[in-house]
């Protein structure tokens, strides 16, 4: 069951791929825009390169989680999902994971490219996708979270926006650390560890409040 | 759940709206009175008896009422989120009402932390704004009620208006310290210590007293306000029954 829920997922979101492919397209309009909004001085690109790429980031997952639950709410999955022997939050924790999948590898692709626009050195490549890789999964269960709750709202983009954002500040904050700290060549495992730790958390306690919400708001 | 009978009746009792708002009205003049004596003895105290400070002369008389808000902004939060993850667990409507009236009241005083805060900042640091760690939480943790706010709002039924606040309020609790931590970690390596935060020293009783004083009146503030808002907000809810109907009565 399990699996299967997880195959789906990836066939819905395969089968409409402007779902994920416009915050994709988001990522790069907005990296684009503060590149050309600053005086593109090669130094001055390099020290705003990481805020921009994490802030990008953070916008392009919240514009991909709005819509996540809308579908399965209203076509009846959802119930299938509640009356289904297994718990919700497992079944949640499978169809996002399938989500993660589907964002992340074409997040990784396209990162490379958005440093190449700051100016950042290849051999700082395998440090923003290290991050990515933490980062991005946390940033979906957490946003999620607030797709969950606002998924019955009319027009909740702003609400979710205002609910989920402050809960991505620690995230933003040590993602970007770790790219600057690599970047003046400083250690950066301590916030590495961190992110793992966030990644952990919001993978294992995101799903419980995720079919709370949905239960909620499936009555 | 084993509870003993005493318990059991009791519990029964204050999930009643009904018995929840005849306790309310009975407790709200105590908690105001209480909150009178020991606010007007609180600033009376604070801003007029007790020492200047030996650095900040007369302005440090502002944690006077910036200490007690921003201790009650987070104190509101811990409530609210408790308040959720009862009535979640054991299903009682009763703190449905508690959840959606500690919203608004810890936003105002998370204001009113960071408007004070400010204002003693700004002949301290030279400056209205500083991305100090404490100020920044306290910012970020107006967004968060801000939030519970909006969500709460956003729903037409008010059951489930709470339940969603109740979980979002749960979920913000979890993040809180991370949060704190990680705004503390971005403050320390982002910024050195231009501006040298003021060493806390250990206070002087004469000060302390009535800072606890005002905390503890801030605290009956915080009560009666929140049972006041709770006990409107039951008989919006309980409106189309009879008890409500003939409190309504009789008061006209």
């Amino acid at each position: 069951m399990l699996s299967a829920v997880f195959k789906h997922e990836l066939q819905m979101q395969w089968r409409k791929p402007a779902r994920w492919l416009m915050p994709l397209g988001f990522y790069l309009l907005v990296s684009t825009l503060f590149v050309l909004g600053s005086a593109p001085t090669i130094s001055q690109l390099q020290s705003l390169g990481p805020t921009v790429i994490w802030v990008a980031v953070l916008l392009a997952v919240l514009m991909l989680v709005e819509h996540l639950f809308t579908q399965d709410l209203q076509n009846g999955t959802l119930d299938l999902y509640m009356t289904s022997q297994y718990s919700l939050s497992l079944i949640v924790l499978a169809k996002l994971l399938a989500v993660v999948l589907i964002i992340l590898i074409p997040l990784v692709l396209m990162t490379p490219i958005v440093m190449l626009f700051f100016s950042v050195s290849w051999q700082y490549v395998p440090v923003v996708l290290t991050t990515v890789i933490l980062v991005v999964p946390s940033l979906l269960f957490i946003g999620a979270i607030g797709a969950a709750l606002t998924c019955t709202v009319n027009r909740g983009g702003a609400i979710l926006a205002l609910i989920v954002l402050p809960l991505y500040i620690p995230v933003l904050i040590f993602a970007t650390r770790a790219i600057q700290s690599s970047l003046l060549s400083l250690s950066f495992s301590a916030e590495l560890y961190f992110l793992s730790a966030i990644l952990v958390l919001s993978i294992s306690l995101a799903p419980l409040a995720i079919s709370a919400a949905l239960r909620l708001n499936n009555q | 759940m084993n509870l003993n009978p005493f318990t059991s009746q009791l519990a029964h009792k204050l999930a009643s709206p009904r018995y929840f708002y005849q306790l309310s009205t009975q407790m709200i003049p105590w908690f105001l009175t209480l909150f009178g004596l020991t606010f007007i003895t609180g600033l009376v105290w604070g801003l007029i008896y007790a020492p200047p400070d030996y650095q900040q002369g007369d302005s440090y008389r502002i944690i006077f009422v910036h200490v007690p808000a921003a201790w009650l902004s987070l104190f509101v939060y811990v409530v609210m989120a408790f308040a959720g993850a009862v009535g979640l667990i054991w299903r009682i409507k009763v703190t449905d009402p508690i959840i959606a009236a500690c919203a608004p009241i810890g936003a105002m005083f998370t204001a009113v932390a960071l408007i004070t805060g400010s204002l003693w900042g700004k002949p301290m640091w030279g400056t209205y704004w500083q991305w100090d760690a404490r100020l920044t939480s306290e910012l970020i943790l107006l967004f968060l009620y801000l939030g519970v706010i909006g969500l709460y709002s956003a729903f037409e039924d008010r059951q489930k208006a709470a339940k969603a606040a109740a979980i979002l309020a749960i979920v913000g609790v979890v993040n809180v310290p991370i949060i704190h931590y990680s705004v503390e970690w971005w403050n320390t390596l982002h910024q050195p210590a231009t501006i040298t935060k003021l060493d806390k020293p250990s206070m002087d009783a004469s000060m302390l007293q009535p800072l606890l004083l005002m905390a503890i009146s801030f605290k009956l503030f915080f009560a009666s306000t929140l049972l006041m808002r709770a006990r409107n907000e039951v008989l919006l809810r309980e409106r189309h029954s009879r008890w409500v109907r003939e409190i309504v009565e009789t008061a006209n």
